[in-house]
């Protein structure tokens, strides 16, 4: 390919731009993948990224209906923590903190990981009750949390309003130092790039259709936009979709989708050293690297596929917001934008195999999933190159919702589910 | 024992959002299709509401929201009452309605448009989000004419993010509408019908036009117009494009062509009028790229039906093109035929664009002539300073710092994929449209820009999508703080440990968690 230069767009536009060489290769599948990953959101990527680097595996097609990065990865609020309640979780999402810690360096790409802290709310008597109850689940497990009183709350995070009356009262918070955020689309970029770097081939603009099976019932592969690609074995990572994708294979899926809406304001300078966030309202805040307040909202009380998300929701966060950060009162809103989640019963993921052999799910990260794409993606390449589960997200498994064995940090979030 | 209601008074369920009032027919838009929707309505007895967001506050304004004013407003838009009486003054028609018993809100921006679909169930009917001095505020509508009228296209050349850089169509509203223009010597980029008629106009009104200023051979407009513009006395140069700007701290002084400079304190963008579909675009409205219309805009059925049920476009809106700009009765009829549709009545036949002009070639000739042609780089989107190069090369954005190193050998553009590129993805990438101006000033552009680098047309490229709120809006004016009494007071009934079990008619009236907090039985250390 051409690089580009001030001399050779002149050269080019003086003979009217009809010299360029092709920069956008129409990259036609080939025949036959040994891998093909359904989904090019950050979860699909970096599993071809890891199957790739550590496994070995290169002949690899990921293949997405939209551009990648274009969905959820590009669409949330961008938190990375590792405190949950569940032994289990704690593993997978810490795992994925010990991968963001060194990302930037591994892809060579900056993906602006920045732990930068993360302080979660308590506004009531149960939410205090609940988070020390994590924190003191977090310590035994030697992961980093820890109480802090509503002053305390106030001189980590200033722009908190902790006064008694408030709508919405802080009665202290839980804090996680080592988590923070990153640079989401940065993320999608880097694991693509570090894939195809090696080989992989990252199909764009093309639907699956449908998941085929053999006579014998193992995959066969996958029908596109672009024709049937025979496959070894199919990875479906597809976020909102994962449902509908699996289904062509004759898999049910536990999952709802449901829109989960986000905000941002105008920039400014840098004010808010933290996330907060606020899980009785269910409401977060953080301030990106380029100034602007990102805002995050509830899931929808609804299933729906619109990447809009309704408007009742986001007044309500936005309330919320403006109540406990009075100072935030006269920024100004520029854009919201929905995604849509896939969340199961217990609203913890699922990673691993499926009753189809040789077809592999990732899936019902809900609300959360961006924090846990190094890790997720990590143990999920693990789990197709092997055909067995990674110690880690071996109790993340689909059969959990037949045997009862749920992680249920649904109940355990104090979550406005 | 005493019936247990079916719901619990301190749940949100059955109470969606509170409007504030509602209207048969909203109109958005108080220019000549607006008003001619408003008035065909009311004239039937319908209950019409009509909005319209000049005068724009002073403090948007200098955000280019929603036009290109560039800086050159006098002090008197300060003052909206004036504003707002000037508005009914030079619009006789709009003070008229009055008398007819419309609602008429200036100063009235509608940022949001809601209409009943999949995901919006909740709604009593289709609502619009407006916002005034006052702050945010919901109503409902039975059907909506959206005459939202048009935005001029930004163009990129050094020196262009100087106050003084006005899009023509903005400067012809603080001309006319706001008699408020504090430009004496202007030069005209572009010869569309819309600049030169703008260029017409503020000549009568005493503004000095030194020259009208064209990339290509030919003017784009009919021969007629240029010729009237010529007898003003104003010289048309063609094959010329700015290469810079001379400035002070009052902005402008000059401006440089290929081959000549110009002394002017106001450079007028006149290069493209393009309708402002950005609240039908995020309301959900089907658009197409239309060159006739004049770029995106709405998918039009018989009187100007969007694909939104009940909602209707008329005016430039709904598609701009020369003969209809020099005739405000085109767009009148267009909402009059809006406003019979809504009524149910035979629908009206409205002018057509005629045949498309070549605005393909025409817009990326500009992009060329000034944006890529220039010799220095500078921001195409100024908000978030990405230049040309920036957005071909689908570089990072420079506050990621990835231009040193090894990153600066590996282009995204590497691995971006199939199929053309799209807007909303290089947004993504580098940032260009993603500032406070809600990309306003560099859409077109960066359409232009990758169309130019495929070698594709511009109707290829899709569009960035907008989205809600399109005007920009603090906080305190979205978050409503109308609840019900019941939830404000005991909205953490169901969280408390000791209530957690108790049916919600047994909770006691006066039960908060809240208030529990204290005491410290309740409390586990």
């Amino acid at each position: 390919m051409t690089r580009f230069n001030a001399f050779n767009l002149l050269k080019n536009a003086m003979s009217g731009h009809k010299n360029w060489t092709e920069q956008w290769p129409d990259s036609q599948p080939k025949s036959e993948y040994d891998v093909v990953i359904v989904g090019a959101g950050g979860h699909g990527l970096g599993a071809a990224y890891y199957l790739a680097k550590e496994h070995g595996i290169t002949n690899i097609a990921v293949i997405d209906k939209g551009w990648l990065g274009g969905g959820n990865t590009g669409r949330n609020t961008t938190i990375i923590r590792s405190n949950y309640l569940y032994d289990e979780s704690q593993r997978l999402f810490d795992h994925s903190v010990d991968l963001w810690q060194g990302l930037s360096q591994e892809l060579n790409y900056n993906v602006m990981y920045s732990n930068r802290g993360c302080l979660m709310l308590a506004h009531t008597v149960h939410d205090v009750q609940s988070f020390k109850r994590h924190v003191h689940a977090n310590r035994l497990n030697g992961v980093d949390n820890r109480w802090l009183t509503p002053e305390e709350c106030k001189e980590y995070c200033p722009p908190i309003n902790i006064a008694k009356d408030a709508r919405y009262p802080v009665m202290g918070g839980a804090l996680q130092e080592r988590a923070g955020t990153a640079r989401h689309d940065a993320v999608a970029w880097g694991y693509a790039r570090g894939a195809a770097a090696r080989g992989v081939d990252i199909i764009q603009n093309c639907a699956v259709t449908a998941i085929r099976r053999n006579a014998g019932g193992s995959v066969a592969g996958v029908e596109t936009e672009k024709g049937f690609i025979k496959a070894k074995k199919v990875a479906v990572s597809a976020s909102g979709h994962n449902s509908m994708v699996m289904a062509t294979a004759g898999v049910r899926l536990p999952l709802e989708s449901m829109p989960l809406q986000a905000l941002v304001s105008e920039p400014v300078k840098p004010i808010f050293p933290c996330v907060v966030m606020s899980n009785a309202v269910h409401a977060y805040c953080s301030q990106s690297d380029k100034g602007e307040l990102v805002i995050g909202s509830g899931t929808d009380q609804y299933v729906s596929y619109s990447q809009r998300g309704g408007l009742p929701l986001i007044e309500h966060t936005i309330a919320a917001i403006s109540e406990v950060f009075p100072i935030f009162n006269r920024m100004r809103m520029l854009r919201k934008w929905g995604g849509i989640t896939d969340n199961t019963p217990d609203r913890s993921p699922i990673i691993g195999k499926t009753p189809v052999q040789n077809l592999y799910v990732n899936c019902g990260w809900g609300t959360g999933g961006f924090k846990a794409t190094p890790g997720s993606a990590h143990v999920f390449a693990y789990t197709i190159a092997k055909d067995e589960p990674h110690p880690i997200n071996a109790p993340f498994t689909l059969e959990r919702f037949r045997t009862g064995r749920l992680i249920d940090e649904a109940a355990a979030a104090a979550v406005a589910h | 024992m005493t019936s247990s209601p079916a719901t619990d008074p301190r749940s949100v369920a059955g109470k969606t959002l509170e409007l504030s009032g509602g209207c048969d027919l909203l109109v958005v838009g108080a220019g000549p299709a607006g008003i001619a929707a408003a008035r065909a309505a009311v004239e039937t007895g319908a209950g019409v509401t009509l909005v319209d967001e000049n005068p724009v506050p002073f403090d948007e304004m200098g955000e280019h929201v929603p036009q290109l004013w560039g800086g050159r407003m006098g002090a008197e838009i300060r003052n909206r009452t004036a504003m707002m009486e000037r508005m009914l003054e030079v619009r006789p028609d709009l003070a008229d309605l009055f008398d007819l018993g419309v609602d008429l809100r200036l100063g009235t921006a509608c940022w949001g448009l809601f209409v009943n679909r999949a995901n919006l169930g909740w709604m009593p009917g289709p609502v619009a989000g407006l916002r005034d001095a006052g702050g945010s505020s919901l109503v409902g509508f039975g059907a909506a004419v959206i005459a939202t009228g048009r935005r001029d296209m930004g163009l990129a050349f050094p020196g262009w993010d100087l106050p003084g850089v006005i899009g023509a169509g903005a400067a012809q509203m603080l001309a006319g509408l706001n008699g408020a223009l504090e430009t004496r010597r202007a030069v005209v980029l572009g010869t569309t019908t819309e600049a030169l008629l703008a260029a017409r106009d503020l000549a009568a009104a005493g503004v000095d036009i030194a020259a009208i200023v064209e990339q290509a051979g030919a003017p784009q407009a009919d021969a007629a117009l240029v010729a009237e513009v010529e007898g003003q006395g104003i010289p048309v140069l063609f094959g010329e494009a700015p290469r810079g700007v001379t400035g002070d701290a009052d902005g402008v002084t000059g401006l440089q062509l290929k081959g000549r400079a110009i002394a002017c304190d106001s450079v007028l963008l006149g290069m493209g009028a393009v309708p402002m579909i950005d609240l039908l675009q995020a309301g959900g409205a089907r658009t197409v790229f239309d060159a006739a219309r004049g770029g995106f805009a709405p998918v039009l059925g018989p009187g100007g039906a969007t694909s939104l049920p009940g909602v209707y476009a008329a005016g430039d809106c709904a598609g701009v093109w020369g003969a209809k700009s020099a005739d405000p009765g085109i767009a009148a009829a267009e909402g009059a035929a809006a406003a019979r549709a809504v009524l149910g009545q035979a629908a009206a036949a409205v002018a057509q664009p005629p045949e498309a002009p070549d605005l393909d070639g025409y817009r990326k000739g500009w992009v060329r002539a000034a944006v890529i042609e220039a010799l220095e780089e500078m921001p195409v989107c100024l908000c978030e300073e990405v230049t040309a190069r920036d957005i071909l090369d689908v570089r990072p954005p420079r506050y990621l710092k990835a231009g040193a190193g090894r990153n600066a050998e590996l282009s995204l553009s590497d691995i971006l994929g199939d199929g053309p590129p799209d807007p909303d993805q290089i947004k993504r990438l580098t940032r260009a449209g993603m500032g406070p101006c809600q990309g306003r000033r560099c859409r077109e552009q960066i359409q232009a820009l990758l169309a130019l680098r495929e070698d594709l047309t511009l109707g290829a490229i899709p569009l960035a999508g907008y989205r809600s709120p399109v005007r920009p809006m603090t906080l305190a004016e979205i978050a409503p703080q109308r609840e019900d009494p019941a939830i404000a007071e005991q909205w953490d009934s169901w969280f408390g440990m000791p209530r957690q079990w108790v049916p919600f008619w047994d909770v006691e009236p006066k039960y908060t968690v809240a208030s529990l907090a204290n005491r410290k039985d309740h409390v586990s250390e």
